[in-house]
């Protein structure tokens, strides 16, 4: 024990020195270097994307209407949830795995035996800690889920098992909880959905962990240091929080300091909490492996040192800014006052949570718990206000009944979204994030499922609208025809996923505000029935590659219903990565796959899922040992012009690989079958014009290297991308040295190659001045010049000098940069 | 309209499933119900192996009083994480019995055949003296997230601090009015 005090002793005093650096809730090593943390080594893992595969499926046990489809069904989707960031990070499923050993980093869900009272949980592997490294490498993530889905948080269908799995996923990532209602809150306070299953504090986590610089410019950062009598206070956590906004979290470093970054612009006020006494979380660990504990309890203080919401500052954060100086001055306590606390609605007497209430009712009702509300006497804790931070809810009264305290609300005239709940008491307070969120509407039901003989399915019910989707077994279904009727009773016709034979789905629907018939429909969910269907069977080609090789592959199927998003392509092992898959027909798709250079020789199980049809075959896959005589290419292909990244007819690419030329002899390539010019050949790189004829979209690349075929590739060519002409002032004058653009300048931006259709529909042009993406306010023909467009945006601040403006249609490559002078 | 809503408030504990949990809250009677062994015992040795890709950490108990479980001197049980064929692997929250500890433990056997303590760490008392010979059993706060069962209602984990012989006695009577053994 002594030891340990010196140790911690010591790494405080080393803290101390330290400047601030983030310290997210991560799990954390404070080393003589700094501080690291666990994560996925992104240079280990082929395009930074991290693919889970599911393990141990054999033997479920499942409620009525569950299967294996509709479960992973579920895990796909919480993969492709962490997904929707600006991480660095790509998370992706790979489908069943019989677990072959697999060189490369990789996430697994398994399912096994778990004890009664344990719902799920997660484990990572890690090696040890470099000297000298700048994080601890994470090899594995496993996420380890019951064997028996009769069990919480089963059937699959239900919100709470895809909320489980996405949370502990977070974990598997890295991430441990956090206090602000996000995807990695505990469950007690967790205000995600289905429709939303990420918020702000969860993309910010991930960010920071796996950062994409290209995108920095588009965040701030608010940073400063939280003391107690002078003296910092360890692992306190501050809250950067918008009202009617999301919440973005970090823990402080031993010596106080802390920064919250990945900030979306707006204004946020800032407070500081103490973790609860059972923060569930890993403490970080000093040099000796030791745990670095918190600081002790303190009082809950609001920026600049208040708890009174009418002395609150709002910080403002604008992208590329960071705010520094928020400092917090505390009082510790020997106990936090309250925590753990989780609000509920009620429809009838069903309890819902997170809260939803009905902003147009002259009065709410919710239920709160947790612990510190009520006292011994069984009576609200003396002192115990209650309101909306932003004071837009009045609390009209309080009343403790049953361990639980009744709130009376009223939010009328208020906008829709989550609110944000603030308990204090004289000398502390709580803030519960989202703990309401608040509607115009009810809740939908379903009254009725019918089966169409199209295949489509009529869901008939209350409280639906326009903007309402429908779930089969939790895989959205794509509208066939859109709801009509009224809010008291409507349709909606959709087709549901490809099912498998004789499937029995549970039916919901799902409403913008994130209200859903499973709120009141979970015991007995309404079904849809699956037709019987011949079973699947696919064949892929080739079925063999040599490690360190990429190539297409070619996969045929019968009775398949292949579908673009909905179709997975997997080998069982994180050493054979499948790049990208292209849909060509519902029995025919193409992929590029690369086997890692250190994969392990031996067979890997094929797997191709579209919604819930499955078909696995055993050993259908194998991986070869290296072959350094073997050509490969290695993708992607590169336009050869440095500040461009699309791949268009007529422009010249690069493509590296290994053994591309020999010795004397000409290397030719086509694209899908047209010769293309070569520009330049050697074996590790070929240069090449794409032909002027082909069409956008995929295109299979041969090489042969004079001796013999290298395995080809798919390659997508894009549409001609748009093409910024010019970037002038809104009284078009040149924005050079002299006349510099300034945030809050209106610019004209001269588009051409753009699509008339797209001109029309300004949300599909992004403009990007620097690392700042802003929206095109209006695009119209550009005046006596034909076929250029203008297109008018507002400089907003975060970049200077000399900075590119570039411009992309629907997400796609953006097109080459012009410069432009900002002060 | 009031009467309704309290109704409904004391309602909470027999409701639908809200959103996911790690844990469920199990009662002293439940685990009493639900292990498949209850012993008092000392940690007399701990090794690390990897079973299905998940590294878990072994425990021996040298068991000197048990109420429920087939009899034999010894008990074995695991827990997920730790070090082994040159992997580590961490299972955040996991209890961490020590060595030379004595504990009352509620375990649970598997289909399979491996044993767990039940509730991750709320089937873990540890023992100490309380005077004379009077041993106290305490079960700390569990550091992960607890779930009512049958509900999902967030509730707080209990730190339990009880006399040993108050704990038997609860074990015994509950297991002699037929609970399921």
């Amino acid at each position: 024990m002594k030891v340990r005090r010196v140790l911690t002793a010591a790494m405080l005093a080393w803290a101390a020195s330290l400047s601030p650096v983030a310290a997210y809730y991560h799990y954390t090593h404070y080393t003589p270097q700094g501080v690291i943390q666990e994560k996925f080594d992104l240079s280990q893992l082929p395009n930074r994307t991290l693919t889970f595969f599911v393990a141990q499926s054999e033997n479920l046990t499942y409620s009525p209407n569950d299967s294996l489809p509709a479960v992973l069904s579920q895990i796909r989707q919480a993969a492709q949830a962490w997904n929707a960031t600006d991480s660095e990070l790509r998370v992706a499923f790979g489908g069943l795995t019989q677990q072959p050993p697999q060189a490369t980093p990789h996430g697994l869900v398994v399912f096994e035996d778990i004890p009664p009272g344990w719902l799920a949980y997660s484990t990572r592997t890690v090696s040890e800690p470099a000297t000298g490294g700048t994080f601890v490498p994470i090899t594995q993530g496993v996420v380890h889920l019951n064997r028996n889905l009769e069990q919480k948080p089963g059937p699959s269908y239900l919100e709470a098992f895809f909320t489980t799995v996405v949370h502990e996923m977070g974990h598997a990532l890295g991430l441990q909880h956090t206090y602000t209602s996000s995807a990695m809150s505990t469950a007690v306070t967790r205000a995600t959905s289905r429709l939303k299953p990420l918020d702000t504090d969860d993309a910010a986590a991930i960010s920071l962990l796996y950062p994409n610089h290209s995108v920095a410019g588009n965040y701030g950062s608010i940073a400063g240091r939280v003391t107690s009598g002078g003296q910092g206070v360890h692992m306190a956590s501050v809250v950067a929080i918008r009202p009617g906004g999301s919440a973005v979290s970090a823990l402080t470093n031993p010596d106080g300091t802390y920064r919250i970054e990945w900030l979306p612009a707006g204004t946020y006020w800032v407070y500081t909490h103490a973790l609860p006494p059972n923060p569930d979380m890993q403490l970080p660990k000093d040099a000796a492996g030791l745990d670095v504990p918190a600081s002790e309890p303190f009082e809950t203080l609001f920026y600049p040192g208040t708890r009174d919401p009418q002395y609150f500052s709002g910080i403002a954060v604008t992208g590329g800014n960071a705010v520094a100086d928020i400092d917090f001055a505390v009082q510790r306590k020997t106990s936090a006052s309250i925590y753990d606390v989780a609000v509920y609605s009620f429809i009838g007497q069903t309890a819902i949570s997170p809260a939803y209430l009905d902003s147009t009712a002259r009065i709410g009702t919710l239920a709160a718990l947790g612990t510190g509300l009520i006292g011994t006497d069984g009576k609200a804790v003396t002192g115990l206000g209650v309101q909306a931070l932003g004071g837009w809810g009045n609390i009209y009264s309080t009343l403790a009944y049953d361990n639980n305290l009744a709130l009376y609300m009223t939010f009328q005239g208020m906008p829709t979204g989550p609110q944000h709940i603030l308990f204090s008491l004289p000398n502390d307070a709580y803030v519960l994030p989202a703990a309401v969120h608040l509607v115009n509407r009810p809740a939908p039901v379903v009254t009725a499922v019918v089966s169409n003989p199209d295949g489509t399915v009529t869901i008939a019910g209350s409280g639906m609208n326009s903007e309402s989707k429908v779930y089969i077994d939790g895989t959205p279904a794509t509208i066939r025809v859109p709801f009509s009727g009224s809010e008291e009773a409507g349709t909606i016709t959709v087709v549901p996923p490809a099912g498998a034979s004789q499937q029995v789905a549970a039916v919901a629907v799902y409403n913008s505000d994130g209200q859903n018939s499973m709120f009141t429909q979970s015991q007995n969910p309404p079904v849809a029935a699956y037709g019987i269907t011949d079973a699947p069977h696919v064949t892929v080609t080739p079925n063999v590659l040599p490690a360190g090789v990429t190539s297409m592959v070619e996969v045929n199927g019968i009775n398949t219903n292949f579908a673009d998003g909905q179709t997975t392509l997997g080998f069982g092992s994180s050493d054979v990565f499948v790049r990208r898959i292209w849909v060509l027909s519902p029995t025919r798709l193409i992929a590029n796959v690369t086997v890692a250079p250190n994969a392990p020789a031996g067979p890997t199980v094929v797997n191709v899922i579209t919604g819930f049809q499955v078909f696995v075959q055993p050993f259908g896959f194998e991986m070869q040992a290296a072959n350094p005589g073997t050509p490969s290419l290695t993708l992607p292909l590169v336009n050869v012009n440095p500040g461009e990244s699309a791949i268009y007819p007529g422009t010249a690419v690069s493509v590296s690989g290994v053994n591309l030329a020999a010795f004397n002899i000409g290397t030719t390539v086509t694209l899908n079958d047209q010769p293309a010019s070569v520009l330049f050949a050697s074996p590790g790189q070929v240069q090449f014009i794409i032909p002027a004829g082909l069409r956008p979209g995929p295109a299979i690349l041969r090489v042969h290297n004079g001796v013999g075929n290298v395995s080809p590739v798919v390659v997508q060519i894009d549409a001609v991308p748009v093409q910024v002409n010019a970037v002038l002032s809104s009284g078009n004058v040149s924005l050079d040295v002299s006349h510099p653009a300034q945030a809050g300048d209106v610019l004209n931006v001269f588009l051409a190659n753009l699509d008339a259709a797209v001109a029309s529909n300004p949300s599909r042009v992004r403009v990007r001045v620097g690392a700042i993406e802003m929206p095109a306010l209006v695009i119209v023909q550009a005046p006596g010049q034909t076929g250029v467009y203008l297109a008018q945006i507002i400089l907003a601040s975060g970049a200077t000098g000399q900075v590119p403006v570039t411009a992309s249609v629907d997400g796609g490559a953006p097109s080459a940069p012009f410069y432009i002078s900002v002060r | 309209m009031l009467r309704r809503f309290l109704l409904a408030l004391s309602l909470i504990s027999c409701l639908g499933p809200l959103q996911g949990a790690t844990l469920e809250r199990l009662s002293l009677d439940d685990m009493i119900e639900k292990s498949t062994a209850i012993v008092r015992g000392t940690i007399s040795g701990r090794w690390s192996a990897m079973s299905g890709g998940t590294v878990y950490t072994n425990y021996r108990v040298q068991v000197t009083e048990r109420w429920k479980g087939p009899a034999a001197d010894t008990a074995e049980f695991r827990i997920p994480g730790g070090r082994a064929n040159g992997v580590r692997q961490i299972c955040s929250g996991a209890p961490e019995p020590v060595e030379g500890k004595e504990y009352v433990l509620f375990l649970w056997t598997s289909r399979g055949g491996a044993t767990y303590i039940i509730g991750f760490t709320q089937g873990l008392f540890e023992l100490a003296a309380a005077g004379g010979s009077e041993r106290i059993a305490v079960r700390a706060l569990t550091s992960e997230t607890v779930l009512e069962p049958g509900t999902g209602k967030a509730v707080q984990s209990e730190r339990i601090e009880m006399r040993l012989r108050d704990l038997s006695t609860r074990i015994s009577s509950n297991l002699s009015r037929g609970v399921k053994q």
